[in-house]
């Protein structure tokens, strides 16, 4: 009986999703960009890196959609490989820093204590490294950094932010009536950290994970833009990098630097639509009010 | 209120992230394979230059300590950070690190932190009315297009702004020159001089705040809305009170805290500038300062910019976490 309660609880948890409008916008958004690039990389006739494959600085036409950029390469399929390749790297960055911050979060702020003050003075050192100037240091020292190893590197240095957030959070459920409650009549840690802590703080993880990823990428596209991406593949950011250095702006090559900025700023709100969502299906206080 | 042994704890604690943080600081930068000054000369052969014997690029070594073991270099740094010295820079190497920090924080300073309360202020005050009007869904369709629109806008990276402005008000209408934060044959303290300072200072700076008010203003109303649907709110209004009370004494309080505890955090870290941005307007001030000093691999200048950034922002968490108990007594020590 009380299985069967959970289970139709959950399918129910499910229809809600679906039925949240800016769920179901931003998810769509940020998937058609996603499998939509991923197609056209398969089918393009197109490479999106060698130099001289197409007539240079063409503008639209049926043939090239988007133009051809000074270096003689077809802008669209430039953009696809690069919307894929920036995707991934975000999303891959973000799933691993937030396992990271949640373990640590809830370590820190359930238990307390002495784990509760090495956690702490951990996050407080990654908050406080200047992240960024060392991720510009490692890139710079490396001269290239792989799609992979920007995930790893990124996500190493993105955990600590969410980590202190979600820990007082965690301090601040702990205080509230309903978990003392649970904890005085028995109830085991685990339990009481499965079914009342995380329940609870599904709002803030569903918008920690969106920030993750939206994070991820703008660093990822940021360390680029400014020269510090990998040399063998193509991103967002190192489009918008090849299109500043080659001077686009002057050139009025708007078909070349515009759309990376544009896809960017798509899959970004779509992120954020996804976040406002599982904000509201999360907090009941929101939900009661609608 | 917490006691005397919270207040311990937390400074001891303040001194050890402190000196944790120094020593990476030191550590970093050297376990990174190849010397500052080979890299340096190595550069100058790249750019043509042809090169004698070795025995230069040993002096130079010899000169900043690098040809010490790693310890010896360690005693030198702290002893020098005791004495507020910094050393001299790498890469611009007749000045010192001390010089070069000072020559940039001011325009960082300035151009972040005039934009960091703008845009505080600007966001707390338009997120807080968003989330009001949204209580009894009030909310008309004009707050709802504001709201997705700062939705959008704290969600983007600046850059992608600032290229977009770049491109509509330098080159399309050159209302702002491009780059810099001077022109460099004005003199200092004529009015031409001041104008050409917020002209330039304009397009980061307006780039900074539209980002930043979106953020600002998207979580005070987030943390709003999730206030309003609180017992204490409902009992608060069931006594009679008036709506102007609840918001500005029930509602906005509480959610005011953790917004504190966000500007602090950001104030603190305002000395690092913002790398990616000043690089991308270069714009003299300490993140592009650290870029450049990271490209060359100037070990001191490296060092010297991030021992300040670490200072400002680990005090500006002591000081938080000093004074979050004494305005949220849920969390404190028992």
């Amino acid at each position: 009986m009380i299985m069967d309660n959970r289970i139709m609880g959950k399918l129910k948890g499910l229809k809600v999703i679906v039925e949240n409008k800016k769920i179901f916008i931003g998810l769509c958004l940020v998937l058609v960009i996603y499998f939509g690039s991923l197609i056209y990389t398969r089918v393009s006739p197109y490479s999106p890196r060698k130099i001289g494959d197409v007539p240079v600085n063409m503008p639209s036409s049926p043939e090239y959609p988007l133009g051809t950029d000074p270096m003689g390469r077809d802008i669209l399929t430039q953009l696809c490989y690069a919307t894929v390749s920036s995707i991934q790297v975000g999303v891959a960055a973000a799933m691993m820093s937030f396992t990271i911050s949640i373990l640590l979060a809830i370590l820190a702020g359930y238990y307390g204590g002495y784990v509760d003050s090495v956690i702490s003075m951990v996050t407080e050192v990654f908050i406080t490294l200047p992240s960024l100037a060392i991720l510009i240091l490692i890139a710079a020292v490396f001269g290239r950094v792989e799609l992979h190893m920007m995930a790893i590197i990124l996500a190493f240095f993105g955990w600590a932010f969410p980590c202190k957030i979600l820990r007082a959070q965690v301090l601040s459920l702990k205080e509230r009536g309903f978990i003392k409650l649970a904890l005085l009549s028995g109830t085991h840690n685990l339990e009481v950290i499965i079914r009342e802590i995380i329940p609870n703080m599904l709002p803030f993880i569903g918008v920690w994970i969106a920030f993750a990823i939206v994070g991820a990428m703008g660093a990822q596209a940021g360390l680029e833009l400014i020269g510090l991406g990998p040399q063998t593949s193509v991103s967002l950011g190192v489009m918008l990098n090849w299109a500043t250095t080659l001077a686009a702006f002057t050139r009025g090559l708007i078909n070349w630097w515009l759309p990376p900025c544009l896809v960017l700023m798509f899959i970004f709100l779509g992120v954020a639509l996804i976040s406002v969502g599982l904000d509201e299906i999360g907090n009941p206080k929101l939900k009661a009010r609608r | 209120m917490y006691t005397f042994k919270y207040l311990i704890r937390r400074i001891v604690m303040y001194l050890i992230t402190l000196s944790l943080a120094i020593s990476l600081n030191f550590l970093i930068p050297r376990l990174i394979p190849g010397s500052p000054i080979q890299q340096k000369f190595a550069e100058l052969i790249r750019m043509g230059e042809t090169m004698g014997g070795t025995e230069f690029i040993e002096k130079y070594e010899k000169l900043f300590n690098l040809d010490q073991p790693l310890q010896v270099q360690f005693f030198y740094y702290i002893s020098g950070l005791l004495s507020g010295n910094l050393g001299f820079s790498i890469s611009y190497f007749p000045s010192t690190v001390i010089d070069l920090i000072m020559k940039a924080l001011p325009w960082t300073i300035g151009l972040l932190f005039t934009s960091l309360m703008i845009s505080f202020t600007c966001g707390i005050l338009l997120g807080s009315l968003m989330g009001w009007l949204k209580r009894e869904g009030r909310e008309s369709k004009w707050m709802e297009s504001i709201w997705l629109l700062s939705l959008f806008l704290s969600n983007i990276p600046f850059y992608i702004f600032a290229m977009i402005l770049v491109f509509l008000l330098t080159f399309i209408f050159p209302l702002f020159p491009y780059g810099g934060g001077i022109d460099p044959l004005l003199v200092p303290g004529t009015i031409d001089y001041y104008i050409s300072i917020l002209r330039h200072a304009f397009l980061p700076a307006l780039c900074i705040v539209i980002v930043q008010i979106g953020g600002w203003s998207m979580s005070v109303r987030g943390l709003l809305v999730s206030v309003l649907g609180e017992d204490y709110l409902f009992l608060a209004k069931a006594k009679g009170l008036k709506e102007r009370r609840i918001f500005s004494r029930y509602a906005v309080r509480n959610v005011l805290l953790p917004q504190v505890t966000d500007l602090a955090i950001s104030l603190g870290t305002i000395t690092g500038g913002s790398i990616i941005m000043e690089s991308v307007f270069s714009y003299p001030g300490i993140g592009n300062l650290l870029f450049r000093a990271v490209k060359q691999l100037d070990y001191t200048l490296i060092q010297g910019i991030t021992l300040i950034i670490v200072f400002t922002v680990t005090t500006a968490a002591l000081i938080i976490d000093l004074f979050y108990p004494l305005l949220d007594p849920r969390i404190g020590e028992k």
